[in-house]
């Protein structure tokens, strides 16, 4: 007996995998014969699509989807009725298959319908009578004799006289290019998530590359280390043989001892520098192998980018018929190979740009007209290389542009940014505004576009990837969009750098260049710290401050370490505590409980297993801007972080030694004085925080040096702690009386507890 | 063991069969197809003992596939393929002529109450066409031989009122072809009984439609025989004859295994018809009718059986004339021609 359950679910599977490949293929030869073909092959193209939409009924049949399996039918039957000619082929056929191909993916989609299969004549949008005219007699498809009808019903389709005069316009066109697989190749087909599993695993095996180099470069460090003490070790060997002549009984068998210890040491040396040159091997060997693995990996995560502006054809055509509008979309470049991942990234910022333009930029027909362009507006895609790393996407339309003036107008209304900041901006810049979140120059927010949140969201996606996206418009002419992104993901080169003390990682594609520079070459003009790299002037900022680091003990050195970054066509330079290096690092990212972290893109795994976070750049760019940066504070001279200061009077040495050590370790600044009167003497002459002083002291003891501080007027608040062996309660209460500020009973005496207390009073 | 080859193109559809098919240990699925030339390589190369095959396939269709199929490597074929349109009758029934022996129907949902028997059925048809041996087709024109010299009998005057023909297993064509052959004024009424999967006798009623001369139709409960018109037996229903000429639909329990069967049509035909009846028996697995072919022959009407060499399965004609129920033995051409030279005034007009 099989398992239906577990079955049901496989298939289940597999049809959401096989339904969606069909509704793609479906889009596509729809689109195809729109374009009116030659008579043979629109019965070709016409065959295919009947041929799908059977598959997928059958399909849907088997895994008891009978309502998907029921609008299956009805299209069927309207395409057999076109196969056969009994219906002709117009505009509001193809709306009415379109409409049907959208309503089986919604469908599948849901699971259930998302209204009864009786009712989908009827979701077609604006009455198409022909169909709505054939498919009611269908209702019982069991109908034996039909033909009688045939007869009559294409006389009653009014949608087949005006075609040919309107199907020229009311196309969306759509270049094509051959999706680049190579012919002669055979191919599989493999499910999407093993490879990603493969993918993410043979990534893992980066880190064994970077943990065998860190190894390497450990065992190198020790056998250096090692062999630095060569010189003393033959000294000492030199030492031992002579030794061992004269000496006798116990010397001889010291000699002797650090003889052996010596040869031995010399045996680990050999051993430590063998074993660094098998690890340098082994490193060798694994980069070797992992490289090229590597390197084949990524080729099968590749895409050519067709796949990903292809279905945009449609989009555009069904939003230009819902608003009214015509345009046609054209994609050149389509064969570039691109990595899946990002192509999948870039999917959805995309359809919201395309959506976007259909939606603000392209005019309705009348006012195209009126302004001299044609009526059906055009909309473009070119995608090609920058550089062996990265790839741009151009969007252009041919629309009204975007009018600076009503950016400018809705950023003020955000309060975002200053008015006179705006009235300075150029126009180029401000157009930029538009990615803000929450700016929208739409007057009325619509299904579509309006509610000022899409093109934030595309500038994040852009910018996640290690990308970045920006506009230029000419009003009345067009709107272009120029998105840049990498073209893998994941493994990238990073410079490590060191930031308050903490390690972090920028991508190696923003660094132009690090360097370190004496604190005077730092100037201050217009309230900002800059510098002079390569003739530019360009503004020096601190790493430190933009992550909110705290950095460590300020102003202690004398020269300025920075990087500089670029992003966009900006560059600003950023200090930081030291540059560690170049790493080649796997960029994961923060997972979904950060899903928006500032400052931060990701994180990598050092080959020291240190996890270490990877900033992203375009947020530091505009943290920089935003932050009033104080000025790189210059090296405070010689004044080092006031410390407290604690006097110590107490007449034992080891005791006094004890004391000075404990306190000193606390971080204190300690100064002793033997008895009373010498410590009386020091806080006349310079005063301190706190006085830590023992009772039983000659020449003054502790109770009198308390009276004495609490007699001066210059030392009258002066905290004192009495430190001692007395414990009574008569001592105690004699000191409180000449107003010790604290009693501590050596027996009972911890260090902690004295720093504790001293921390109380100072 | 049957080595089984599963040609589907929904991958969907193509699991949930496999997965049916492989629950039973009787049946290896060997390989899997999804177009008809994957299909006609796969039959080349791993010449598997039974192939189900879907009509509808990109590119090379079911239908050529299975002509390239038969005409190299011939191979028991089973058409496996979900409800079709009644108009699309024609595609299903020209691979039958293409050789596939016959068409089943794709099992019900998984999940749903009916599965299980759904796959039983199929999975116990499967393993009876199997058994059938298949010889290389060549198809030159798909017409009818034509007829040797031997002239047919003549049996002794009587008018024949009511023809009944029986067929199973590799039917459809050569009814398609004797229906087509008769003439416009057929002097009698033509009852046919067709072994046929659930829901697809409307598909072959539509198909003989389109090439009979005679107007064919399901067969209604109560109808009246008029001569000159074709009735096939529909779903799961025994068809039978009264003695007042009317059509008579039963459910019955299966003859044979079969619902309709042969047998009851014959044996109502005798019963209300005797030496008024004529009564073919064509080829097709297992026994039924044959023993009720005798029946007819016994009340004085004219039995015919098909011949060993052109039947596709031999089993119900090859049993008739092992119980002697059969008066003629004869190649289809014959057939046909006894048929036409059939009058309304009696007997067969003497062939020329």
């Amino acid at each position: 007996m099989l398992d239906s359950d577990a079955l049901l679910k496989e298939l289940l599977a597999t049809f959401e995998q096989e339904a969606r490949e069909h509704l793609g293929e479906l889009s596509s030869l729809l689109l195809a014969l729109e374009r009116d073909p030659e008579a043979a092959e629109r019965g070709h193209l016409l065959e295919s699509v009947f041929r799908r939409v059977h598959t997928l009924k059958g399909a849907a049949h088997a895994v008891n989807l009978p309502d998907v399996a029921f609008a299956c039918q009805r299209l069927e039957d309207m395409l057999a009725d076109l196969k056969r000619g009994d219906l002709a082929l117009g505009l509001e056929q193809f709306d009415s298959l379109h409409v049907s191909i959208n309503d089986l993916g919604q469908r599948l989609c849901f699971g259930s319908p998302a209204a009864e299969p009786a009712a989908f004549p009827a979701e077609a949008p604006p009455p198409i009578p022909a169909p709505l005219a054939r498919t009611a007699p269908r209702e019982t498809p069991e109908s034996v004799a039909p033909p009688a009808r045939q007869a009559t019903e294409p006389v009653a389709v009014p949608g087949a006289a005006p075609r040919p005069a309107r199907l020229p316009e009311g196309r969306a066109v759509q270049q094509r290019h051959a999706v680049a697989r190579p012919q002669g190749d055979e191919t599989v087909r493999v499910s999407a998530r093993l490879l990603e599993e493969l993918l993410l695993q043979s990534e893992e095996l980066v880190s064994a590359k970077l943990s065998a180099s860190a190894l390497h470069e450990e065992l190198a460090a020790a056998a250096g280390e090692l062999a630095l003490r060569q010189g003393e070790q033959g000294r000492a060997l030199e030492v031992a043989r002579r030794g061992a002549k004269d000496a006798t009984g116990r010397e001889a068998a010291l000699c002797a001892l650090l003889e052996r210890g010596c040869h031995t040491e010399r045996q680990v040396v050999g051993r430590l520098r063998l074993l660094e040159k098998s690890a340098e091997k082994h490193l060798r060997s694994l980069q070797s192998m992992l490289d090229p693995l590597l390197e084949e990996m990524k080729k099968l995560q590749l895409l050519p980018c067709a796949t990903l502006c292809d279905p945009f054809a449609k989009v555009v055509r069904d939003l230009s018929r819902e608003l009214g509008k015509e345009a046609e979309f054209t994609c050149l470049g389509g064969e570039l190979e691109i990595d899946r991942r990002i192509l999948a990234e870039l999917k959805e910022p995309l359809l919201h740009l395309v959506r976007n333009t259909v939606d603000h930029g392209i005019e309705p027909p009348s006012v195209r007209e009126a302004a001299g362009k044609p009526a059906r507006g055009s909309i473009r895609i070119e995608i090609r290389l920058q550089d062996a790393n990265r790839a741009e996407l151009l969007l252009e339309d041919d629309g009204g542009g975007i009018d600076v003036a009503r950016v400018k107008g809705a950023a003020l209304r955000l309060e975002g940014v200053s008015a006179e900041l705006l009235e300075r901006m150029p126009d180029h810049e401000a157009l930029q505004l538009i990615f803000e979140g929450g700016l929208s120059t739409k007057r009325s927010v619509g299904s579509v576009s309006g509610r000022g949140v899409g093109l934030a969201i595309v500038r994040d996606a852009l910018e996640r990837l290690g990308g970045h996206v920006s506009v230029s418009s000419t009003p009345g002419a067009g709107t272009a969009f120029r998105l840049v992104f990498p073209l893998s993901f994941a493994r990238i080169r990073g410079l490590l750098v060191q930031v308050g003390g903490r390690d972090c990682v920028i991508p190696a594609t923003n660094v132009e260049l690090s360097a370190r520079v004496a604190h005077d070459e730092v100037k201050r003009l217009e309230n900002r710290d800059t510098l002079l790299v390569n003739g530019e002037l360009v503004a020096l900022v601190s790493l430190g401050r933009i992550l909110e680091v705290k950095r460590g003990a300020a102003g202690m050195e004398r020269t300025v370490c920075y990087v500089l970054l670029h992003a966009g066509d900006k560059r600003i330079a950023f200090a930081v505590d030291q540059v560690l290096g170049v790493q080649e690092i796997l960029v994961k990212p923060l997972g979904r409980q950060l899903s928006r972290v500032r400052n931060v893109a990701g994180a990598t795994v050092l080959g020291n297993g240190r996890v270490v976070p990877v900033l992203n750049v375009a947020d530091l760019f505009r943290s920089a801007l935003t932050i009033e940066a104080p000025a790189v504070p210059p090296p405070s001279p010689a004044v080092p972080a006031r410390r407290v200061s604690v006097l110590v009077a107490e007449d034992s040495i080891t005791s006094r030694t004890l004391l000075k050590n404990i306190l000193e370790s606390a971080g204190y600044e300690v100064r002793t004085a033997v008895d009373g009167a010498d410590a009386l003497a020091q806080l006349k002459a310079e005063s301190c925080d706190v006085v830590v002083s023992d009772i039983e002291m000659p020449r003054m003891d502790g109770f009198q040096l308390t009276a004495a501080i609490r007699a001066d007027s210059r030392l009258a608040a002066l905290p004192v702690i009495l430190v001692t062996g007395l414990e009574s309660r008569a001592d105690r209460e004699r000191g409180i009386d000449v107003g010790a500020s604290a009693y501590l009973v050596k027996s009972g005496f911890d260090q902690a507890n004295l720093i504790e207390v001293i921390q109380k009073l100072s | 063991m049957i080595r089984l080859l599963v040609v589907e193109d929904s991958k969907t559809v193509q699991r949930a069969l496999v997965a049916a098919f492989e629950a039973d240990p009787g049946i290896e699925v060997i390989a899997t197809a999804e177009t008809g030339e994957e299909a006609v390589e796969a039959a080349r190369t791993l010449r598997p003992d039974l192939i189900t095959m879907d009509i509808n396939l990109p590119g090379m269709d079911g239908f050529d596939a299975t002509r390239a199929i038969m005409s190299s490597w011939p191979v028991p074929i089973v058409i496996v393929t979900g409800k079709m349109n009644p108009r699309d009758s024609a595609t299903l029934f020209r691979v039958m002529e293409a050789g596939a022996l016959m068409v089943l129907s794709k099992p019900d949902p998984v999940g749903t109450p009916g599965y299980q028997a759904s796959v039983d059925n199929l999975v116990r048809h499967l393993k009876l066409m199997a058994e059938i041996k298949v010889v290389r087709r060549t198809f030159p024109s798909g017409k009818v031989p034509p007829r040797t010299d031997r002239p047919v009998p003549l049996p002794p005057v009587h008018p024949v009122k009511v023809v009944a023909i029986g067929a199973s297993t590799g039917g459809p064509p050569l009814l398609r072809q004797i229906l087509a052959a008769l003439p416009a004024h057929f002097p009698a009424a033509v009852v046919v009984v067709q072994h046929m999967a659930v829901g697809f006798t409307e598909n072959f009623v539509h198909w003989l439609n389109r090439s009979s001369t005679l107007p064919v139709a399901l067969g209604t409960d109560g109808a009246q025989l008029v001569p000159g018109q074709v009735y096939v037996a529909p779903d799961n229903c025994h068809m039978e004859v009264t003695p007042s000429g009317r059509l008579l639909l039963s459910d019955a329990p299966p003859e044979y295994g079969v619902r309709p069967s042969v047998s009851a049509l014959f044996r109502s035909v005798a019963q209300s018809y005797g030496r008024h009846a004529m009564g073919v028996l064509l080829t097709g697995m297992g026994k039924d009718g044959a023993l009720e072919l005798k029946a007819i022959r016994g009340r004085g009407g004219i039995t015919v059986a098909q011949d060993r060499e052109s039947s596709m399965v031999f089993g119900m004609p090859g049993e008739a004339i092992e119980i002697d129920a059969a008066q003629h033995v004869l190649p289809p051409a014959a057939i046909i021609e006894l048929l036409q030279r059939m009058t309304g005034k009696g007997g067969i007009t003497p062939a020329s």
